[in-house]
Protein backbone atom coordinates (compact mmCIF):
# COMPACT_ATOMS: atom_id res chain seq x y z
CA UNK A 1 0.00 0.00 0.00
CA UNK A 2 2.81 2.36 1.00
CA UNK A 3 4.79 1.46 -2.13
CA UNK A 4 1.81 2.09 -4.32
CA UNK A 5 1.28 5.52 -2.80
CA UNK A 6 4.92 6.44 -3.47
CA UNK A 7 4.60 5.27 -7.08
CA UNK A 8 1.42 7.24 -7.65
CA UNK A 9 2.99 10.38 -6.14
CA UNK A 10 6.09 9.94 -8.30
CA UNK A 11 3.98 9.47 -11.43
CA UNK A 12 1.87 12.54 -10.65
CA UNK A 13 5.06 14.57 -10.15
CA UNK A 14 6.41 13.48 -13.52
CA UNK A 15 3.11 14.22 -15.24
CA UNK A 16 2.96 17.68 -13.73
CA UNK A 17 6.51 18.54 -14.75
CA UNK A 18 5.87 17.28 -18.29
CA UNK A 19 2.76 19.46 -18.50
CA UNK A 20 4.64 22.47 -17.22
CA UNK A 21 7.43 21.99 -19.77
CA UNK A 22 4.96 21.74 -22.65
CA UNK A 23 3.01 24.80 -21.47
CA UNK A 24 6.21 26.80 -21.03
CA UNK A 25 7.39 25.87 -24.51
CA UNK A 26 4.15 26.91 -26.11
CA UNK A 27 4.36 30.30 -24.44
CA UNK A 28 8.03 30.76 -25.34
CA UNK A 29 7.69 29.73 -28.95
CA UNK A 30 4.37 31.35 -29.70
CA UNK A 31 4.83 34.66 -28.00
CA UNK A 32 8.54 35.11 -28.57
CA UNK A 33 8.25 37.44 -31.56
CA UNK A 34 5.43 39.45 -30.01
CA UNK A 35 7.38 39.80 -26.75
CA UNK A 36 10.54 40.98 -28.55
CA UNK A 37 8.54 43.54 -30.54
CA UNK A 38 6.73 44.78 -27.40
CA UNK A 39 10.02 45.18 -25.52
CA UNK A 40 11.52 47.11 -28.44
CA UNK A 41 8.53 49.44 -28.58
CA UNK A 42 8.63 49.96 -24.82
CA UNK A 43 12.33 50.77 -24.96
CA UNK A 44 11.76 53.32 -27.72
CA UNK A 45 8.93 54.92 -25.81
CA UNK A 46 11.08 55.02 -22.68
CA UNK A 47 13.93 56.77 -24.49
CA UNK A 48 11.49 59.30 -25.93
CA UNK A 49 9.92 60.00 -22.55
CA UNK A 50 13.30 60.23 -20.81
CA UNK A 51 14.55 62.61 -23.47
CA UNK A 52 11.48 64.82 -23.03
CA UNK A 53 11.57 64.79 -19.22
CA UNK A 54 15.29 65.48 -18.88
CA UNK A 55 15.08 68.29 -21.40
CA UNK A 56 12.42 69.93 -19.26
CA UNK A 57 14.23 69.54 -15.97
CA UNK A 58 17.59 70.49 -17.43
CA UNK A 59 19.29 67.32 -16.11
CA UNK A 60 20.87 66.72 -19.49
CA UNK A 61 22.23 69.07 -22.02
CA UNK A 62 20.38 69.72 -25.26
CA UNK A 63 23.15 67.88 -27.07
CA UNK A 64 22.68 64.74 -24.96
CA UNK A 65 18.95 64.74 -25.63
CA UNK A 66 19.59 65.17 -29.34
CA UNK A 67 22.02 62.26 -29.23
CA UNK A 68 19.41 60.04 -27.57
CA UNK A 69 16.79 60.94 -30.16
CA UNK A 70 19.34 60.28 -32.88
CA UNK A 71 20.03 56.87 -31.35
CA UNK A 72 16.31 56.09 -31.37
CA UNK A 73 15.96 57.18 -34.97
CA UNK A 74 18.95 55.04 -35.83
CA UNK A 75 17.28 52.03 -34.23
CA UNK A 76 14.14 52.71 -36.26
CA UNK A 77 16.15 52.91 -39.47
CA UNK A 78 18.02 49.74 -38.57
CA UNK A 79 14.73 47.93 -38.07
CA UNK A 80 13.35 49.20 -41.40
CA UNK A 81 16.52 48.08 -43.19
CA UNK A 82 16.50 44.62 -41.58
CA UNK A 83 12.86 44.13 -42.57
CA UNK A 84 13.56 45.29 -46.12
CA UNK A 85 16.55 42.93 -46.46
CA UNK A 86 14.46 40.10 -45.04
CA UNK A 87 11.69 40.69 -47.58
CA UNK A 88 14.14 40.85 -50.48
CA UNK A 89 15.83 37.60 -49.38
CA UNK A 90 12.44 35.87 -49.06
CA UNK A 91 11.32 36.93 -52.55
CA UNK A 92 14.65 35.82 -53.98
CA UNK A 93 14.38 32.45 -52.24
CA UNK A 94 10.81 31.97 -53.53
CA UNK A 95 11.89 32.68 -57.12
CA UNK A 96 14.82 30.24 -56.84
CA UNK A 97 12.55 27.53 -55.43
CA UNK A 98 9.94 28.12 -58.15
CA UNK A 99 12.55 27.91 -60.89
CA UNK A 100 14.10 24.80 -59.37
CA UNK A 101 10.65 23.19 -59.23
CA UNK A 102 9.93 24.15 -62.87
CA UNK A 103 13.31 22.77 -64.00
CA UNK A 104 12.64 19.55 -62.14
CA UNK A 105 9.22 19.22 -63.82
CA UNK A 106 10.69 20.00 -67.25
CA UNK A 107 13.53 17.50 -67.03
CA UNK A 108 11.22 14.56 -67.79
CA UNK A 109 9.45 16.40 -70.63
CA UNK A 110 12.74 17.41 -72.24
CA UNK A 111 13.91 13.80 -72.15
CA UNK A 112 10.60 12.58 -73.55
CA UNK A 113 10.77 15.00 -76.51
CA UNK A 114 14.40 14.04 -77.01
CA UNK A 115 13.32 10.42 -77.51
CA UNK A 116 10.62 11.50 -80.00
CA UNK A 117 13.25 13.49 -81.92
CA UNK A 118 15.59 10.50 -81.88
CA UNK A 119 12.86 8.38 -83.47
CA UNK A 120 12.35 10.98 -86.21
CA UNK A 121 16.09 11.15 -86.81
CA UNK A 122 16.30 7.36 -87.07
CA UNK A 123 14.77 7.44 -90.56
CA UNK A 124 17.33 9.89 -91.98
CA UNK A 125 19.43 8.49 -94.79
CA UNK A 126 22.44 10.60 -93.85
CA UNK A 127 22.95 9.45 -90.25
CA UNK A 128 25.91 11.85 -89.76
CA UNK A 129 23.35 14.64 -89.32
CA UNK A 130 21.38 12.94 -86.56
CA UNK A 131 23.86 13.64 -83.70
CA UNK A 132 24.17 17.26 -84.85
CA UNK A 133 20.40 17.81 -84.60
CA UNK A 134 20.34 16.07 -81.22
CA UNK A 135 23.18 18.30 -80.01
CA UNK A 136 21.33 21.42 -81.17
CA UNK A 137 18.20 20.27 -79.29
CA UNK A 138 20.25 19.72 -76.11
CA UNK A 139 22.05 23.04 -76.48
CA UNK A 140 18.81 24.97 -76.98
CA UNK A 141 17.38 23.80 -73.66
CA UNK A 142 20.71 23.98 -71.82
CA UNK A 143 21.29 27.53 -73.05
CA UNK A 144 17.81 28.60 -71.96
CA UNK A 145 18.50 27.26 -68.47
CA UNK A 146 21.96 28.80 -68.29
CA UNK A 147 21.01 32.29 -69.48
CA UNK A 148 17.92 32.47 -67.26
CA UNK A 149 20.11 31.71 -64.23
CA UNK A 150 22.75 34.26 -65.32
CA UNK A 151 20.15 36.99 -65.82
CA UNK A 152 18.51 36.17 -62.48
CA UNK A 153 21.87 36.76 -60.80
CA UNK A 154 22.03 40.16 -62.54
CA UNK A 155 18.53 40.97 -61.26
CA UNK A 156 19.72 40.15 -57.73
CA UNK A 157 22.73 42.47 -58.13
CA UNK A 158 20.50 45.28 -59.41
CA UNK A 159 18.22 44.78 -56.43
CA UNK A 160 21.21 45.02 -54.06
CA UNK A 161 21.97 48.47 -55.47
CA UNK A 162 18.35 49.51 -55.06
CA UNK A 163 18.56 48.45 -51.39
CA UNK A 164 21.35 51.01 -50.95
CA UNK A 165 19.23 53.70 -52.60
CA UNK A 166 16.37 52.84 -50.25
CA UNK A 167 18.68 52.98 -47.24
CA UNK A 168 19.97 56.46 -48.11
CA UNK A 169 16.43 57.63 -48.89
CA UNK A 170 15.21 56.46 -45.46
CA UNK A 171 18.04 58.41 -43.83
CA UNK A 172 17.17 61.50 -45.85
CA UNK A 173 13.53 61.22 -44.89
CA UNK A 174 14.48 60.91 -41.19
CA UNK A 175 16.53 64.08 -41.60
CA UNK A 176 13.47 65.89 -42.95
CA UNK A 177 14.51 66.10 -46.61
CA UNK A 178 11.90 65.88 -49.36
CA UNK A 179 12.33 62.46 -50.96
CA UNK A 180 8.91 62.03 -52.59
CA UNK A 181 10.46 62.02 -56.08
CA UNK A 182 12.99 59.38 -55.04
CA UNK A 183 10.22 57.23 -53.54
CA UNK A 184 8.40 57.32 -56.88
CA UNK A 185 11.56 56.35 -58.76
CA UNK A 186 12.16 53.51 -56.26
CA UNK A 187 8.62 52.22 -56.82
CA UNK A 188 9.18 52.22 -60.60
CA UNK A 189 12.49 50.37 -60.15
CA UNK A 190 10.90 47.81 -57.82
CA UNK A 191 8.19 47.19 -60.39
CA UNK A 192 10.76 46.75 -63.17
CA UNK A 193 12.71 44.26 -61.03
CA UNK A 194 9.55 42.33 -60.23
CA UNK A 195 8.59 42.22 -63.91
CA UNK A 196 12.03 40.96 -64.94
CA UNK A 197 11.89 38.27 -62.26
CA UNK A 198 8.44 37.11 -63.39
CA UNK A 199 9.64 36.98 -67.00
CA UNK A 200 12.63 34.89 -65.89
CA UNK A 201 10.32 32.42 -64.12
CA UNK A 202 8.13 32.13 -67.24
CA UNK A 203 11.18 31.70 -69.46
CA UNK A 204 12.56 28.95 -67.21
CA UNK A 205 9.38 26.97 -67.85
CA UNK A 206 9.75 26.95 -71.65
CA UNK A 207 10.93 23.92 -73.58
CA UNK A 208 12.33 24.23 -77.10
CA UNK A 209 11.61 21.34 -79.43
CA UNK A 210 12.57 20.40 -82.95
CA UNK A 211 10.10 18.72 -85.29
CA UNK A 212 11.59 17.12 -88.39
CA UNK A 213 9.43 17.24 -91.52
CA UNK A 214 11.83 16.19 -94.23
CA UNK A 215 15.51 15.27 -94.50
CA UNK A 216 16.00 17.86 -97.23
CA UNK A 217 14.64 20.61 -94.93
CA UNK A 218 16.61 19.80 -91.79
CA UNK A 219 18.07 23.27 -91.41
CA UNK A 220 14.67 24.88 -92.03
CA UNK A 221 13.11 22.64 -89.38
CA UNK A 222 15.74 23.38 -86.75
CA UNK A 223 16.23 27.13 -87.21
CA UNK A 224 12.81 28.34 -85.95
CA UNK A 225 13.51 26.79 -82.53
CA UNK A 226 16.87 28.53 -82.33
CA UNK A 227 15.36 31.89 -83.41
CA UNK A 228 12.47 31.54 -80.98
CA UNK A 229 14.90 30.94 -78.08
CA UNK A 230 17.01 33.95 -78.99
CA UNK A 231 13.94 36.16 -79.32
CA UNK A 232 12.52 34.98 -75.95
CA UNK A 233 15.83 35.43 -74.16
CA UNK A 234 16.25 38.86 -75.71
CA UNK A 235 12.89 39.89 -74.22
CA UNK A 236 14.12 38.81 -70.78
CA UNK A 237 17.47 40.52 -71.30
CA UNK A 238 15.71 43.76 -72.20
CA UNK A 239 13.61 43.53 -69.02
CA UNK A 240 16.82 43.23 -66.98
CA UNK A 241 18.35 46.21 -68.81
CA UNK A 242 15.16 48.21 -68.07
CA UNK A 243 15.37 47.27 -64.38
CA UNK A 244 18.99 48.43 -64.25
CA UNK A 245 18.09 51.73 -65.93
CA UNK A 246 15.16 52.24 -63.54
CA UNK A 247 17.58 51.87 -60.61
CA UNK A 248 19.95 54.31 -62.31
CA UNK A 249 17.07 56.78 -62.56
CA UNK A 250 16.39 56.36 -58.83
CA UNK A 251 20.07 57.07 -58.06
CA UNK A 252 19.99 60.19 -60.25
CA UNK A 253 16.84 61.44 -58.52
CA UNK A 254 18.41 60.75 -55.13
CA UNK A 255 21.56 62.63 -56.09
CA UNK A 256 19.44 65.69 -56.84
CA UNK A 257 18.14 65.86 -53.25
CA UNK A 258 19.96 68.75 -51.62
CA UNK A 259 22.29 67.72 -48.79
CA UNK A 260 21.97 64.00 -49.44
CA UNK A 261 25.69 63.20 -49.32
CA UNK A 262 26.34 64.99 -46.03
CA UNK A 263 23.76 62.91 -44.16
CA UNK A 264 25.11 60.93 -41.22
CA UNK A 265 22.43 58.97 -39.39
CA UNK A 266 23.87 55.58 -38.64
CA UNK A 267 24.56 55.20 -34.90
CA UNK A 268 23.46 51.57 -35.17
CA UNK A 269 26.29 50.72 -37.55
CA UNK A 270 28.68 48.24 -35.98
CA UNK A 271 26.16 47.05 -33.41
CA UNK A 272 24.66 43.61 -33.18
CA UNK A 273 22.10 42.49 -30.66
CA UNK B 1 -1.47 -6.85 -10.57
CA UNK B 2 -1.40 -3.61 -8.59
CA UNK B 3 2.32 -3.23 -9.20
CA UNK B 4 1.78 -3.75 -12.93
CA UNK B 5 -0.77 -0.92 -13.09
CA UNK B 6 1.55 1.39 -11.18
CA UNK B 7 4.39 0.50 -13.49
CA UNK B 8 2.27 1.38 -16.54
CA UNK B 9 1.38 4.76 -15.00
CA UNK B 10 5.04 5.49 -14.31
CA UNK B 11 6.02 4.50 -17.85
CA UNK B 12 3.32 6.71 -19.38
CA UNK B 13 4.45 9.60 -17.20
CA UNK B 14 8.05 9.02 -18.19
CA UNK B 15 7.17 9.00 -21.88
CA UNK B 16 5.25 12.26 -21.46
CA UNK B 17 8.15 13.79 -19.58
CA UNK B 18 10.61 12.80 -22.29
CA UNK B 19 8.27 14.06 -25.00
CA UNK B 20 8.03 17.39 -23.16
CA UNK B 21 11.82 17.58 -23.00
CA UNK B 22 12.09 16.78 -26.69
CA UNK B 23 9.60 19.49 -27.64
CA UNK B 24 11.46 21.99 -25.49
CA UNK B 25 14.79 21.09 -27.09
CA UNK B 26 13.28 21.41 -30.56
CA UNK B 27 11.86 24.83 -29.76
CA UNK B 28 15.16 26.00 -28.33
CA UNK B 29 16.92 24.92 -31.52
CA UNK B 30 14.33 26.76 -33.59
CA UNK B 31 14.88 29.90 -31.51
CA UNK B 32 18.64 29.62 -32.01
CA UNK B 33 18.21 29.28 -35.78
CA UNK B 34 15.90 32.32 -35.83
CA UNK B 35 18.40 34.28 -33.75
CA UNK B 36 21.20 33.34 -36.14
CA UNK B 37 19.10 34.39 -39.16
CA UNK B 38 18.31 37.69 -37.48
CA UNK B 39 22.03 38.33 -36.85
CA UNK B 40 22.83 37.61 -40.49
CA UNK B 41 20.10 39.98 -41.66
CA UNK B 42 21.38 42.68 -39.33
CA UNK B 43 24.90 42.26 -40.66
CA UNK B 44 23.68 42.53 -44.24
CA UNK B 45 21.60 45.59 -43.35
CA UNK B 46 24.64 47.22 -41.72
CA UNK B 47 26.74 46.48 -44.77
CA UNK B 48 24.12 48.12 -46.98
CA UNK B 49 23.88 51.13 -44.66
CA UNK B 50 27.63 51.55 -44.63
CA UNK B 51 27.82 51.64 -48.44
CA UNK B 52 24.70 53.54 -49.40
CA UNK B 53 26.21 56.75 -50.77
CA UNK B 54 25.14 57.88 -54.22
CA UNK B 55 28.68 57.44 -55.56
CA UNK B 56 28.93 53.86 -54.27
CA UNK B 57 25.50 52.92 -55.61
CA UNK B 58 26.43 54.34 -59.02
CA UNK B 59 29.75 52.49 -59.04
CA UNK B 60 28.04 49.21 -58.12
CA UNK B 61 25.45 49.66 -60.85
CA UNK B 62 28.14 50.41 -63.44
CA UNK B 63 29.75 47.07 -62.61
CA UNK B 64 26.61 45.19 -63.63
CA UNK B 65 27.16 44.35 -67.27
CA UNK B 66 24.42 42.67 -69.25
CA UNK B 67 26.18 41.09 -72.18
CA UNK B 68 24.71 40.52 -75.62
CA UNK B 69 23.42 37.01 -76.30
CA UNK B 70 25.07 36.61 -79.71
CA UNK B 71 28.16 34.79 -78.40
CA UNK B 72 26.01 32.24 -76.57
CA UNK B 73 24.41 31.14 -79.84
CA UNK B 74 27.71 30.61 -81.65
CA UNK B 75 27.89 26.89 -80.84
CA UNK B 76 24.34 26.29 -82.09
CA UNK B 77 24.97 28.33 -85.24
CA UNK B 78 28.09 26.30 -86.05
CA UNK B 79 26.05 23.10 -85.82
CA UNK B 80 23.28 24.65 -87.92
CA UNK B 81 25.80 25.40 -90.67
CA UNK B 82 26.64 21.72 -90.86
CA UNK B 83 23.06 20.73 -91.71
Amino acid sequence: MKNRLIFVLLASGLLLSAGRVVAQNKTEAGDNKAVVETIRQEEREEIRQEAGATAETGEKTREEVREEIRMEEGEGLKETRVESVKQVRQERQETRENIERIREENRGLIEQRRLTLKEQLGVLQDQRKAPIVERIYDNLNRLNDQIVIQLLAKIDQIEEVLERVKSRTDKAQEAGLDVSGVREAIAVAEEAIEKARTTAETQAGKIYEIIISDEANLRTDVKPGRDQLQSDLEVLRQQVVLAREAVREAITTLAQVRGIESLEISPSAGETE
Amino acid sequence: MKNKKTLIIILVALVLFLAGGFVRLKNQRQLLVEEEERKNLEQEAQQIEATDSVAEAEALLDQIEIESLDDDFEVIDKDLDQL
